[in-house]
């Protein structure tokens, strides 16, 4: 008697929110969010792209890392990472978020600080002084909502985007374009 | 899973604080700053939400609103005229359960195939879930309260669980889901997405999974269920700070509310603001306590290098130290687990632990934390009372010694279960079960003493000699039993400190 009507319940609750809370949501979010409600992807001219907010393994020394995943090889990555480290920069502090792994590893953000550490390695690589690429990371700082929520980032999706743009590699551009100086 | 770094860090046992000052002190202003702004937000729009809970609750029987109850009942063949006696009201959200952990289990089986499809069946297909969830929660708290205050009836449990998803949870997961799509979590109309990598020195293609995730994620939130096993981007989730915070804020919100609808429906609205005041201090404590000591950095044992930044494992960068704290806590205590992936320094790593034990006695999900909290107190006033010769009540309705062996035996046990469910590794699906299994219990507990109460009158000082005398031996027993459990679980939760 009663399951009848549970029964009956469940498939009518699937229904409402099949047919229109999902739906309404999508219809909505599409029409006034659609790059946001369609994962934040950007693409580029070489036919690369990423999402802005899912972080896109970068392993060349011409690019700036993410933070490590947590699943497979950290130690030895993070192990690695502080190697290159000592080499090409003369820091006596690492920032944690170089080593410690972000949640599933899906972070696409690093802080200032570890974006610096990086920037020596990035520049050698792509045959520029490091004030090039300080200025790009610089014009790229996204800072904590009203200074107080969250925390000041660099997002190494976009950075290693603008700098494919900017710095191309194997033909550095000795002058950078007015927008990144 | 995680265990090279958890292992690495555990070798740690005093944690020194970073030595910049400055930095330091800023990130102390940020902490302080956002946590009032959490706490503030939740003291002004739990009162709010509260009151409309009640008011949506106790609607009268015309309008349009009514009509529309009736017609969606009526399409499911059930009549709201007659009152639901507790042993249907059990059998029916038993049943309500069932069904929705019977389609969550098969999805979770399907799960391994194509993980961008298990994405959509699986996100679509747990909304209900997720839906009914909250809904028998706030239902089954607005009974509690009714058996206590009145004597004719509860009413219909399934009145209640339809006005509950129609009135309260859909127009708050509309707004939310809009808000959380309008941060980044993704609502595509096609599914997954595969991108070329901007670096292809190791790999070419990068697969996103894009699915409907901020429909989803926004009711998994409000209902205070824990994650599935399914895979999503967690960056996906809250990928702003201002989401973040929200995230955080919608986890405890209905909860915190319930305490305020509970006040109004029991008449006595300073026992909703105590009930209220309760929770935000515990979970002020507790995210402080996270917040100081995530702050600082460990020293890695086998790496001798010094790192700088706090204990970032897990936790997101653009979130920051602080707002993880906050959404480390709120997680754990709305829903019995912690965020995945996440590592804290040992101390609140312990703390995390006690707050998914005491959260679920607290906070909870929705409704069972408040109801597990009203339980407590009758054991506690009833405590008192017997200790000044006088019967044990609960506003102004006898509570007889039965009453309170059941409830502490009906806390105790799934608690038990939970605790102990730590101490062995087990699945997603493991601790999932254990979970809603403990949460049904207390429903179950409150849709049967809401009953026993509806039926007693109110209550009068007299004759209650006899009443005493029993109750005096079942509080007995029941301190008994609550204290050889307590004695036997803490201790072992917090010697091993195992990992949630």
């Amino acid at each position: 008697m009663t399951l009848k009507q549970t029964l009956r319940f469940c498939a009518l609750l699937v229904l409402l929110t099949g047919l229109v809370y999902t739906p309404t949501v999508t219809m909505v979010a599409q029409r006034l969010v659609p790059f946001q409600a369609n994962g934040s992807i950007v693409a580029t001219a070489s036919g690369s792209g990423a999402s802005l907010l899912v972080a896109q393994s970068a392993t060349g020394d011409q690019y700036f890392w993410h933070r490590p995943t947590p699943y497979k090889d950290w130690e030895a990555t993070i192990r690695t990472r502080i190697n290159t480290i000592s080499k090409t920069a003369q820091a006596a502090e690492v920032p944690a978020d170089m080593v410690m792994a972000a949640s599933d590893g899906s972070d696409p953000y690093i802080s200032i600080e570890n974006a610096q550490i990086q920037l020596f390695r990035v520049a050698t690589a792509r045959g520029v002084s490091a004030e090039v690429v300080s200025a790009i990371v610089d014009r790229l700082t996204i800072p904590a909502t009203a200074r107080l929520i969250g925390a000041t980032v660099v997002n190494v999706n976009q950075l290693n985007i603008v700098l494919d743009q900017v710095l191309p590699n194997g033909a550095p551009t000795p002058i950078l374009p007015a927008a990144y100086k | 899973m995680h265990k090279n770094g958890r292992d690495l860090y555990y070798k740690i046992d005093t944690l020194p604080n970073t030595a910049d000052a400055e930095y330091n002190d800023r990130m102390v202003i940020s902490f302080g700053v956002q946590l009032a702004l959490f706490l503030g937000t939740l003291a002004i729009f739990s009162p709010l939400l509260g009151q409309y809970i009640a008011w949506v609750m106790d609607h009268r029987e015309s309008g349009i609103r009514y009509r529309v109850e009736q017609g969606l009942l009526r399409l499911c063949g059930i009549d709201t005229s007659k009152q639901t006696d507790w042993k249907t009201a059990i059998a029916i959200t038993l049943q309500l359960s069932g069904i929705s952990l019977g389609l969550w289990g098969i999805l979770g089986i399907i799960a391994d195939s194509t993980p961008s499809i298990t994405q959509l069946v699986g996100s679509v297909g747990l909304t209900p879930f997720y839906f009914l969830s909250a809904a028998i929660g706030i239902a089954v708290t607005a009974q509690l309260a009714r058996g206590l205050r009145s004597h004719t009836g509860t009413g219909s449990i399934w009145r209640d669980i339809s006005r509950a998803v129609l009135w309260i949870l859909l127009p708050l997961c509309l707004g939310a889901s809009l808000f959380f799509a309008a941060t980044g979590t993704p609502q595509p109309i096609h599914i997954g997405h595969q991108v070329m990598t901007v670096d292809r020195t190791t790999t070419q293609h990068q697969s996103i999974l894009l699915t409907p995730m901020a429909s989803v994620f926004a009711v998994q939130t409000l209902s205070g269920v824990p994650q599935s096993a399914l895979p999503v981007h967690q960056s996906l989730q809250t990928p702003t700070p201002v989401s973040g915070l929200v995230h955080s804020l919608l986890l405890v919100l209905l909860p915190t509310s319930l305490c305020f609808a509970f006040g109004r429906w029991a008449r006595l609205p300073d026992l909703g603001e105590k009930l209220f005041g309760l929770m935000l201090i515990v979970l002020a404590t507790t995210i402080a306590i996270t917040f100081f000591y995530d702050r600082q950095t460990p020293v890695v044992a086998d790496i001798q290098t010094l790192l700088v930044g706090g204990t970032m494992d897990g936790k997101f960068q653009r979130l920051g130290i602080p707002l993880s704290a906050i959404d480390s806590i709120s997680t754990a205590m709305t829903t019995g687990r912690s965020i995945p992936n996440t590592v804290h320094h040992p101390v609140p790593h312990r703390i995390l632990i006690g707050a998914t034990g005491a959260g679920s006695l607290l906070i909870g999900s929705v409704g069972v934390g408040l109801i597990r909290l009203v339980f407590v107190t009758m054991i506690v006033i009833a405590l008192i009372r017997w200790l000044t010769r006088k019967p044990p009540e609960y506003l102004g309705k006898a509570v007889t010694g039965r009453d309170l062996l059941i409830i502490i035996v009906g806390l105790l046990l799934p608690l038990s279960v939970e605790f102990a469910a730590r101490l062995v590794d087990l699945s997603t699906w493991g601790v999932m079960l254990i979970i809603v299994g403990g949460r049904l219990t207390t429903v179950c507990l409150a849709l049967y003493l809401a009953a026993q109460f509806s039926d007693r009158a109110p209550l009068i000082e007299v004759n209650y000699k006899y009443l005493m005398l029993r109750s005096w031996f079942y509080v007995a027993v029941a301190v008994g039993i609550a204290i050889i459990g307590a004695a036997i679980i803490v201790p072992i939760m917090v010697y091993t400190g195992h990992p949630l």
